[in-house]
Formats: structure tokens, C-alpha cells, sequence
């Protein structure tokens, strides 16, 4: 009788979580969605210009293209304060900023927006901002549903309990939000803390994605030597910029695989001009610099330290530049 | 560590295990590991600061020892006089230089004479106002001969840092809270779980309502200029509820958590917003430090003997320092300045002791004369948060004139229906239990309807927490006092 008791407590409690968290899903009660981080594509005067064709490049005039995905377009940060209009305040001489950033930009499309812009806007600085997940664009599968063998195999001897076991686990899994509640959020707390549990995405792109016989990395290597290759030709300086998570500035540890495979890419490539934007938060609260705490997008303030980084660089090669006339 | 982390949810129950099956059966070592945890506890902000609590338990612990020796009044009342100097000395540097300092200068200023002298950077330590004042009462009450000091230096240091209440109260008495650490406790189910229905109603109070309505009074207040009188009304009312969820919430945690490990501490609300009048309302609104101003300061001066003049003075100066303890600002001496006009009617003419027993009692709702008289009392304490919530008095004031002004009867720029839902439930659960300690105290232990909607409201806390917290280990606001 009290075991009896004690399954339908267990019930119970589940049950009105479920109810709860179904009425919260339908409801929105507490508004939570408006903080998720809002992205607005801006029109642009000059990217429309570009765009029909109808502008000169000046001669005086430092052209420098911007490109990235929403990290760098500034997600859920006023325009004023994003990294492009940072920049522009921050450079001595007259310039010119195009930046084509756009949220949920990947590799492919980055590259795609690069070869269709530097034709026509010849820039002198190529300044790509790269995030660990742009590698995405064509998104791993981790139960691919491959073409079955022609050959047939012999079957396995699974235990019917075993597949009646992962049919319910999967079942209740698809049907309870409340699960997928917990689980997603119980990743994301861990992750906060620099704990990353061997399933989901981040574990597939961090661990398992830059691996140097991961065919998307490959892909991704091939398309940033075509653009340093097409920067060397253009007499164009191509800056590669590491995006950091900024909710994971304090657990660098979590990116190892992904830095090294970068670092040893660029040491193999001199075109390319690397930052590992991680290098530019050492030792500082990464509270300071995030948006929110279960998202990796930049506030104004690393926004502004990025473009300060970069305009100081900028600005060294355009001194240099023009020592050497 | 703040009781709304993760921090917090691991250090509990190592410190319940080691309390219960580890030390549980030498009290000296049980007294031993809360000192330990307690110091962890603090420690945890910013270690540093330890030492002030280290050097006013030392002090304190001495100078009663010294009081209960001495027999020469002169010398007494210059030994107690040196624990005030020392504990009010911390406090007053910390908190208060910078304010005396700014108004000191502008104040020369003002009579044409300038004075250079640059404000200190100065971080102040969290919890001190509470601790401060459990350590003057100790001195107080062994100077008044109301209690024998300890000799057991473990079992004072216990007291004064005891972490459930050692950063934001209640602020206990070393009357009630000193003797438990003296005898031996015993385990207790009924009691551990009370302990946790109260923390969990605790964290409800603190991470579903306290900080949900904090983001819309934050962004009201922080941007009120571009917001209507109606919007403004409804930013005071969630700061009502952000500072009520936000400081009862945590007095409950601390009560709760402290009572799992077999201690007992005063209730510090008693359902305030429920009130009938302001003395009312200062009944059973942070009752630990009224009733301390009450005993220290109020009772000195002379309390309602004496003249009107000598009460009206009386309750000017309790509010006022009450005002002024909570921070270092114009603000909270107008809002304690407030309080008191509010209160000094009632008192004048007698009938702040009109209303001693709990509203509608043995009643399911109010009748209309006693929901007028809550609703009358609920606006003029919403008015007050005003002034407690604002930068500075320009602010306040031009919030306030944005009230009034024919804004006030536009359609509101923000009306987050959801969370008005949610402080509805939430008053609701207080109104019915307003006869207990907290607001999920059980209904009845009997096997009836009750029990089953006690488990299901117990279960809809829970899941509540789970998934309507505000996604930030948000501080609590008497931290900073």
C-alpha cells in the first residue's frame, strides 16, 4: 500500500510538471521569448549600391569588408554600438566599412558573400570573423539514415527487453516536454560550468567536427585558402578572426580540439592574419561580456574591445603602408 | 554564496550530512563545522572581509566576558561603549563615509567654500548591518544584565556568524538564538521537512515572483522618463513585490535551513501586504529589525512617555535611522521620513493598536471596510517604494509627478499579464495560510481533501521554480544594507 502510494506521488509530481511546463509553451506567461536574442538584418545604403552595380571604388578611401554571422553583426546589441560602427570611430584615416555579417551565417555562406562582394568592392582588409559552429552548414548527422547494404547481413541478437526499454525511453522522450525541458537546460547549466555531456551538438562540433579527416573541416580549410588566395591577388590583407563563446570565456578548455586544429591551419597558411579572440579576454569575468548567461553572443563591450583590437591593427599596417611610400 | 545557486544547492547538503552523521555526536564539533561552513559561506563573496567578522566576534566575545566581571558602572559603560564605538565604527566607515563625505563637501559648497577631499573606493562587505546589530544586542543585553555571556568562544562564534541568517537576517537576539547552541539537538523529520517546505516557499517568493518582477521594475524605473503614469504605477507595484518576494523570501530560506539543523529563529514577515494600517504593517514587516529599534533605540529614548512632542520626536528619529540603515542615501531617510508621517496619526490618536489579531480571522475573504483598509495601506506602501527603489530624490520626485499627471490614465506600455497571474496564485496561497509562519506551511496533517491539495500545491511550488525562475542567480536586494 505505501509502494502503491509512493508510484502515484511519483506520478503525480510528474504529471504536474508536465501540466506546467505544457501551460508555459502555449502561454509564454513570463515573456521569456523577448529575451532571446534578437536579430535585425539592416539595409544598407552602400551594400545596395554594391549591389547594382553602381559604385567606384575611391582610391583614397581604406575599403574594408566585414563577414561573419550574428556574433559579429551584433545579435541583441543597439547598431551604434555594434563592431562595424566601432570600427569606423576608431580608424584615423577615411574609410569605408561593408559589412555583409548576417545571423546564422556558415562557412559556405560566408565564402559565398565574399567572392560576390570583393569583386566589386575591392577591399584592402578582409576582416572574417569565424565561430566554431559556422562549420554547420552541412550539419552532422548523428544517426545518419544511410542506404541499407545490398548485402544482407545477418541479424544481431538484441534482447527484446533492450529494444522495448530504448522504444519507451524514446517514446516518453518524444512525448514529454517536460524531459526535453530538463534535459536542454540541465546541458546548458553544465555547460556554464565548463561540463559538456557526450550528446547534442556542441559535444559533435567541438569534439568530434575538427578533426582533420572530418570532410567539413576539410571543405571549410579549402574555401579560407581560396579567399586568402584571392586576397594575396588583390594585395588585400585577409584577417581571420576566432570568434569566442562569450558565456564560455572562463572555460577555454571546452574549444581545445577546435584551437589547435585552427592554430595549426594558420601556422600552414601565411596569407592569413589570425586573432584567437579568446587571447583578448585572458583573465577577465566573463560575466562582463556576454549577453546572457546560456548564450554566447557578444555585448557592446566586447564588441567595442574587438574593433579596438582590429583597428589598432589596422591602423599599425596603414602607417606602415604608408612609411614604406 | 548566494541561496538561489548551485553553489548553495551542493554546500547544503554536504554540510546536512556532516552535521547529522558525522558530528551529530559531539556538540562542541557540531558547533565546530557550522562555524566552518558559516565562514565558507561568507568567505565565498570575498574572503577578506572575514576578518571583520572575526575582529567583532573576538571583541564582542571579550568585552562580555569583561561586562559580567565588572562591577564598576563608569567602567562598564566604557566597555560597552567600546564594543558600540567598534561595531558602529566598521559600520559607519563602510557604509557611511562616502555618504557624510559628499554631503559634507556639497554642504561648504553651498556656502561658497570649497573643499578638495576625494571619496574612497570602498566595497561594502555584505551583511555587515545584520551582523552588527546581533553582536551590539549581545553587548547591550550583558551591559543591561538581561543575559550571561558565553565563555565558550566556539558557541559565540557560531552565533554571530551562523550562516543561515549571517548576510540578510533575521536578526536574531542572543537571548533566543545563543541558548540552542549550548544543547544538544537531535534529528527531527517533521522539523527537516517544515525546514524544506519553507525554503522551497522561500526560493517560490525569491526566484519566481522577486525576480521576475525585477526585470519590469527595472526597466520602468531605469527608463522611466519615456513611460506613462499608468506604466509607472505598475513598475511601483513590481518593485512592491520584488522587494517583499526578494527579503521574505530569503528570511524564509534562512529560517528553513536553519531548522534543519534544529535551530529555531523568529519569524521576520508575518504577511505584511496584508495589513490594515501602517502600524499594522510594521508589525509584520522585517520584524527583527523593527522590534531591534524598538529594544535599542526606540525604549531609550524614552518610547510613548512623555509628551507629544517627546512621541512625535521619538518615532521621527526610529523611522528615520530605519531609513538610514538601509543605505547610504537621501532616498531611504525620506521613505523611513514617510513611514513615519503615515504612522504618526494613528499613534497620536492612539489607535495604532487597533488591529493586533490576523485579518478575517476564522473568515474566508475580508469584508469590504477591511479590503478598503488593506487595499488604502497596500497604495501608501507602494507610494514609499517609491522613494526606496529611485536613484536619487530627483528621480523620485519626477517619477512621482509623471504618476499624477493625465498620463496616469493612458492604456500601460507594458501589462506582462502572466506574471500579474502569477503574484495573483501567489497571494492567494498567502491568504489562505496567513495564519502560519510562511506561506506553504502545511494545511492539515489529517488524511482529506486538504492533504491532496497540499501535495499538488507543494508539487506546483516546485515545478514552478524549476521553470519560471528567471534564469539568473540574481542577488538579493538587503544584501547591500
Amino acid at each position: 500500500m505505501k509502494a502503491l502510494k509512493y508510484i502515484l506521488y511519483t506520478c503525480l509530481f510528474f504529471l504536474i510538471g508536465e501540466l506546467i511546463i505544457r501551460i508555459d509553451l502555449k502561454y509564454d506567461l513570463l515573456n521569456k521569448s523577448p529575451n532571446k536574442i534578437e536579430v535585425k538584418i539592416e539595409e544598407s545604403e552602400l551594400r545596395n549600391k554594391i549591389e547594382q552595380g553602381n559604385f567606384i571604388p575611391n582610391s583614397n578611401q581604406i575599403r574594408i569588408l566585414v563577414i561573419g554571422d550574428s556574433y559579429i553583426n551584433g545579435g541583441g546589441i543597439s547598431t551604434d554600438n555594434k563592431f562595424s560602427k566601432n570600427l569606423s570611430y576608431l580608424l584615423e584615416k577615411d574609410i569605408l566599412i561593408l559589412d555583409i555579417s548576417r545571423p546564422s551565417n556558415s562557412t559556405l555562406d560566408n565564402y559565398n558573400s565574399f567572392m560576390f562582394y570583393q569583386e566589386k568592392f575591392k577591399p584592402q582588409f578582409v576582416f572574417w570573423a569565424y565561430n566554431f559552429n559556422d562549420i554547420l552548414y552541412s550539419i552532422p548527422q548523428i544517426n545518419p539514415s544511410k542506404k541499407r547494404n545490398t548485402v544482407k547481413l545477418p541479424p544481431k541478437r538484441v534482447t527484446k527487453k533492450r529494444i522495448g526499454l530504448k522504444k519507451y525511453v524514446s517514446q516518453l522522450y518524444s512525448f514529454s516536454e517536460l524531459i526535453r525541458y530538463m534535459s536542454s537546460n540541465t546541458q546548458k547549466q553544465l555547460k556554464f560550468r565548463g561540463v559538456v555531456l557526450p550528446i547534442g551538438e556542441f559535444y559533435q562540433l567541438t569534439q568530434k567536427t575538427y578533426l582533420e579527416t572530418n570532410k567539413n573541416w576539410i571543405d571549410t580549410k579549402k574555401k579560407l585558402d581560396s579567399v586568402s588566395q584571392i586576397c594575396k591577388r588583390n594585395q588585400s590583407k585577409f584577417i581571420l578572426y576566432r570568434m569566442p563563446e562569450f558565456n564560455l570565456l572562463n572555460h577555454p578548455q571546452l574549444f581545445s580540439i577546435f584551437d589547435k586544429e585552427m592554430v595549426d591551419y594558420v601556422d600552414s597558411n601565411r596569407n592569413i592574419t589570425y586573432f584567437n579572440g579568446i587571447e583578448d579576454f585572458n583573465n577577465e569575468d566573463g560575466d562582463k561580456f556576454m549577453l546572457s548567461k546560456y548564450d554566447g553572443h557578444p555585448n557592446e563591450l566586447a564588441h567595442m574591445r574587438i574593433a579596438k583590437k582590429i583597428a589598432e591593427y589596422i591602423n599599425r599596417k596603414e602607417a606602415g603602408a604608408h612609411n614604406n611610400e | 554564496m548566494l541561496f538561489n545557486s548551485i553553489d548553495f544547492a551542493v554546500f547544503l547538503p554536504i554540510i546536512f550530512i556532516l552535521y547529522w552523521f558525522v558530528t551529530n555526536k559531539n556538540l562542541k564539533l557540531q558547533n565546530c563545522l557550522i562555524v566552518v561552513a558559516s565562514y565558507t559561506f561568507y568567505g565565498w563573496w570575498d574572503w577578506r572581509f572575514l576578518s571583520l567578522i572575526i575582529f567583532s566576534t573576538l571583541v564582542d566575545y571579550l568585552i562580555g566576558i569583561s561586562l559580567s566581571k565588572q562591577e564598576n558602572q563608569t567602567k562598564r559603560k566604557i566597555l560597552l561603549w567600546t564594543s558600540i564605538l567598534v561595531n558602529l565604527g566598521f559600520l559607519g566607515f563602510f557604509k557611511y563615509y562616502n555618504f557624510f563625505l559628499d554631503n559634507f563637501i556639497a554642504a561648504f559648497s553651498f556656502f561658497g567654500t570649497e573643499i578638495n577631499a576625494n571619496s574612497l573606493d570602498i566595497i561594502l562587505p555584505v551583511g555587515i548591518s545584520f551582523y552588527t546589530f546581533q553582536t551590539l544586542s549581545y553587548s547591550i543585553d550583558i551591559y543591561k544584565r538581561k543575559l550571561e555571556p558565553t565563555k565558550d568562544f566556539i558557541a559565540f562564534s557560531a552565533f554571530v556568524s551562523f550562516f543561515p541568517q549571517l548576510v540578510a537576517g533575521p536578526i536574531e537576539r542572543a537571548t533566543n538564538l545563543l541558548p540552542q547552541f549550548y544543547i544538544k539537538r537531535n534529528f527531527d523529520y517533521s522539523k527537516t521537512v517544515d525546514g524544506i517546505r519553507q525554503i522551497l516557499w522561500g526560493l517560490f517568493k525569491k526566484m519566481v515572483i522577486a525576480d521576475n518582477c525585477a526585470q519590469y521594475a527595472n526597466i520602468i524605473f531605469n527608463n522611466s522618463a519615456e513611460y506613462s503614469g499608468s506604466t509607472l504605477v505598475l513598475g511601483a507595484i513590481f518593485f512592491t513585490f520584488q522587494i517583499y518576494g526578494d527579503f521574505s523570501g530569503y528570511s524564509d530560506i534562512a529560517i528553513g535551513t536553519s531548522r534543519l539543523f534544529g535551530f529555531n529563529l523568529k519569524q521576520n514577515f508575518a504577511f505584511p501586504y496584508f495589513s490594515r494600517d501602517i502600524a499594522e504593517f510594521w508589525r509584520r514587516w522585517h520584524i527583527s529589525l523593527s522590534s531591534w529599534f524598538r529594544d535599542y533605540l526606540y525604549i531609550p529614548l524614552g518610547g510613548s512617555r512623555g509628551g507629544t512632542w517627546n512621541k512625535i520626536r521619538n518615532v521621527f528619529i526610529i523611522f528615520i535611522v530605519s531609513g538610514f540603515w538601509h543605505g547610504a542615501n537621501w532616498t531611504y531617510i525620506v521613505w523611513g521620513a514617510l513611514n513615519a508621517l503615515y504612522f504618526l496619526p494613528i499613534f497620536i490618536t492612539n489607535n495604532n493598536r487597533n488591529n493586533l489579531n490576523i485579518v478575517a480571522q476564522d473568515k474566508y475573504l475580508p469584508n469590504v471596510k477591511e479590503f478598503l483598509l488593506i487595499l488604502l495601506t497596500f497604495g501608501l506602501t507602494v507610494f514609499a517604494w517609491i522613494f526606496f527603489r529611485a536613484e536619487n530624490m530627483g528621480h523620485a520626485l519626477s517619477y512621482i509627478s509623471t504618476i499624477f499627471s493625465p498620463s496616469l490614465f493612458k492604456y500601460s506600455e507594458i501589462f506582462p499579464s502572466g506574471l500579474l497571474l502569477l503574484i495573483l496564485f501567489f497571494l492567494s496561497i498567502e491568504w489562505i495560510n496567513r495564519n502560519k509562519k510562511y506561506g506553504l506551511e502545511q494545511f492539515s496533517n489529517k488524511k482529506n481533501i486538504f492533504l491532496i491539495l497540499d501535495v499538488l500545491l507543494l508539487f506546483s511550488v516546485f515545478w514552478s521554480i524549476v521553470i519560471w525562475n528567471s534564469s539568473k542567480e540574481v542577488e538579493f536586494i538587503y544584501f547591500q544594507f
